[in-house]
């Protein structure tokens, strides 16, 4: 009860007040002295409330490294890094117990992405433990937050939004009943009408909000989406949208201590064309604005759309907690910027794909093709990497031993054979006489996957001087057609 | 700045005069005098010595552009390869782009355990002197490697340009089979002739030799000259795949299929 006399109004009441009809904030005492005729009415505390917060928030602090308190009755946690021990179903479970113990058996606890989401999902009848992972909604990626609490919030009553209540109410009149019809307007007509507080409710009914645990980071906003009017029908204007955006966003991960790792382009087309976005990775982390915006550069270069975009947004999907400084050296000729050389391959793997930057791996096999493969390489190191097992010394081995080329497709060439040995070829749009062909390799196998092969090989020199390497397929049964002769590669 | 006086005198005194005013020129120059100007740490080698010799510098010129003309079979990978395990140490980072895609992953998973190698490799050929470009921009490597790809007379000068003024090297390996000339413009400093040595008639039936000679060629950047590098080809057993991967074969010895 807070108040005197005839003015004292219930601020809050417990489940079963609540069940014989006490409205904190609505009734006065008397009028909940006449819902329940036993009430019990004690005068509202602020120092008793805060001592018991205090207490419930050292119990929870056993759990979980970040504990917030958001206003009475209210805890924020971080919920991330709970893997060790058992996730955050676990946690949540943990967490729930010990608010029980504590005396508080109407608890609620909800694991989201967001804030928003959570607290909407603590709000609603149900267990009083629940999940809402990424990834639990058929459709969604998985470690995008926002895409999972926007469809979590969709079909929940606009009520269950934490907005101001004239927005809330302008928001009723216009004929807005749930959160999905709020986010499903335009961000530009919102602006429009309400201003900054337009676009804040529809983050919040998309999923996206900037509350969260205070950890050392602070707020985790990950998306930042910028209207553009007029909408943009060049590259530039695009790249200056996205670079607005990056500037906000990075502002946050700056405070943060956090950096990119993976970030999400998105694009709002004109018209009745569906949203579009574009993923990128970085070979390092960073915060710096300058690699960023060549990277949405990058994939914008490539992009081609169908309609001019109304509002662009910038995601990170992925970020490191992670702090880095590189001391240059001033009189090295040759300093290397870890930061522009991560740009550069950025911008390699945005324009060729993300196998372009490879490395290569050894691969069990005795088709010469085959005894290697290339693989994406993710990362870049140019720090000081573990020590890698010692390299052959090149002064030490004088001998130089021949390389492969090989063709990705083996093309096609022909052959004159005598007694099904090789005795010339034509390449490139000349016969060349061979001058030793290797006796027939047989080889087979793989018929137990997609790389059958039967075929014979022959190591051939030309006159010239060229060594290839030259297959068949092995002739089937007497009267089958015979198959071509095609070159894999050649020493070089 | 430098000034020389040149006078009617002895022909000793004037030779030695020449001789410093293109010593001067070369300082002053570089790009203009037909050979290169040395400086004391300018140079990488090749890890061959043949090579070494032949070239003008004793190596790879920094800051300029180097280019071998390669036929088929003319060594320009085995080349590559001795040439990158020379260069890469963890001060000396060397990026390789395999334009043609024509490198084979089982023959560069050695050098590719030093972390100062990248490779990138362009799904497009066309892509490959964009990519060499970004490198040479970054200015993390020391050598940037261009291989497989017939470069343009506008995207050669940008190269050409980066390279002088990044103080990297840049070899560009242009094969002959895909253009079908050797060219002899261009705006390399140096350019070697990469060609197998000829082979004589064995026969049909006959075992290739083991040993496959490569001849290198200077035609630009020095006077002309050629060396044979000798090269072991691979052993004709066929039995063991690459050395890093378990051989679960019975028979196999050491080498590799091939």
């Amino acid at each position: 009860m807070v108040g005197r006399g005839s003015r004292a109004r219930v601020r809050m009441a417990n489940g079963a007040a609540l069940e014989a009809g006490v409205r904190p904030g609505l009734h006065t005492v008397a009028r909940a002295k006449a819902c329940v005729a036993d009430l019990r009415i004690q005068a509202w505390d602020d120092d008793l409330y805060d001592r018991a917060q205090q207490d419930l928030a050292a119990h929870l602090l056993e759990h979980t490294p970040a504990v917030t308190r958001a206003g009475l009755g209210r805890f924020w946690f971080d919920a991330a890094g709970q893997d060790r021990l058992g996730g955050e179903e676990a946690l949540a479970e943990r967490l729930y117990r010990t608010t029980v113990e504590a005396g508080y058996t109407d608890a609620r606890v909800t694991v989201a992405g967001s804030v928003v989401a959570a607290e909407a999902a603590c709000r609603l009848p149900g267990e009083p433990v629940s999940i809402i992972p990424p990834g639990a909604m058929p459709g969604c990626d998985a470690g995008v937050d926002a895409g999972v609490d926007a469809e979590f919030l969709a079909f929940l009553p606009l009520g269950l939004l934490p907005l101001d209540p004239e927005l809330h109410e302008v928001l009723q009149t216009m004929g807005l009943q749930t959160v999905g019809e709020l986010a499903a307007l335009t961000a530009t007509s919102l602006e429009l009408r309400f201003g900054a507080a337009g676009l804040a409710a529809r983050d919040l009914a998309r999923g996206i909000d900037p509350r969260g645990p205070l950890t050392c980071g602070g707020p985790s906003a990950r998306l930042v989406e910028l209207a553009l009017e007029p909408p943009a029908q060049t590259l530039d204007a695009l790249v200056f949208g996205a670079r607005a955006a990056l500037v906000t966003l990075l502002r946050t991960l700056k405070a943060q201590g956090s950096q990119v790792a993976r970030l999400r382009l998105h694009f709002k087309l004109d018209g009745v064309h569906a949203p579009t976005s574009r993923e990128a990775g970085l070979s390092r982390p960073t915060t710096r604005l300058g690699p960023l915006v060549e990277l949405c550069r990058a994939v914008l270069e490539r992009l081609t759309l169908p309609a001019p975009v109304v509002a662009v947004g910038v995601e990170v999907i992925e970020k490191v907690q992670s702090a880095r400084g590189d001391q240059g050296n001033l009189f090295r000729s040759r300093f290397k910027d870890s930061d522009a050389l991560d740009a550069a391959l950025s911008r390699i793997r945005a324009r060729c794909g993300t196998d372009s930057v490879a490395r290569p791996l050894p691969v069990d096999d005795h088709r010469p093709e085959a005894q290697g493969t290339w693989v994406a390489d993710g990362l870049v190191v140019l720090d000081n990497p573990p020590a890698p097992p010692p390299l052959p010394d090149p002064a030490t081995n004088s001998a130089l031993s021949a390389a492969l080329r090989l063709l990705e497709t083996p093309e096609g060439l022909r052959v004159r054979e005598s007694g099904g040995v090789p005795m010339s070829v034509q390449l490139d749009r000349r016969w060349h006489t061979l001058a030793a062909a290797s006796p027939v390799r047989r080889l087979s196998g793989g018929w137990w996957s997609h790389t059958s092969h039967m075929r014979q090989d022959h190591l051939v020199t030309t006159t010239g001087g060229a060594r290839l390497l030259l297959s068949r397929p092995e002739p089937g049964p007497e009267g089958s057609p015979t198959l071509g002769w095609t070159l894999i590669g050649w020493e070089d | 700045m430098s000034s020389v006086s040149v006078s009617l005198v002895s022909e000793e005194t004037r030779a030695a005069r020449v001789s410093a005013l293109q010593e001067v020129l070369r300082a002053r120059f570089p790009t203009a005098a037909p050979e290169i100007a040395a400086r004391a740490d300018g140079v990488g080698g090749t890890g061959v010595e043949a090579l070494d010799r032949l070239l003008p510098l004793g190596g790879l010129p920094r800051g300029q552009v180097t280019e071998w003309v390669v036929a088929r079979s003319g060594g320009s990978a085995t080349l590559l390869r001795r040439l990158v395990l020379h260069w890469a140490r963890p001060d000396e980072k060397v990026a390789l782009v395999d334009a043609g895609r024509t490198l084979a992953a089982a023959d560069w998973v050695t050098p590719a355990r030093s972390a100062a190698l990248t490779f990138v490799r362009p799904s497009e050929p066309r892509d490959g002197p964009w990519c060499a470009e970004l490198l040479l921009r970054a200015g993390g490597f020391s050598l940037v490697v261009l291989d497989g790809v017939e470069l343009r007379s506008r995207a050669a000068q940008r190269l050409s340009h980066l390279a002088r003024g990044s103080d990297n090297a840049l070899l560009v390996i242009r094969p002959t089979w895909t253009s079908g000339h050797v060219g002899r413009g261009g705006l390399a400093t140096v350019r070697l002739r990469l060609a197998p040595a000829d082979s004589p008639l064995l026969g049909p039936g006959k075992t290739p030799p083991d040993r496959a000679p490569i001849t290198a060629a200077l035609t630009k950047g020095g006077p002309p000259a050629q060396v044979e590098v000798s090269r072991e080809t691979f052993p004709t057993h066929w039995l063991c795949a690459h050395p890093l991967v378990p051989d679960r074969r019975g028979g196999a010895t050491r080498g590799r299929s091939w």
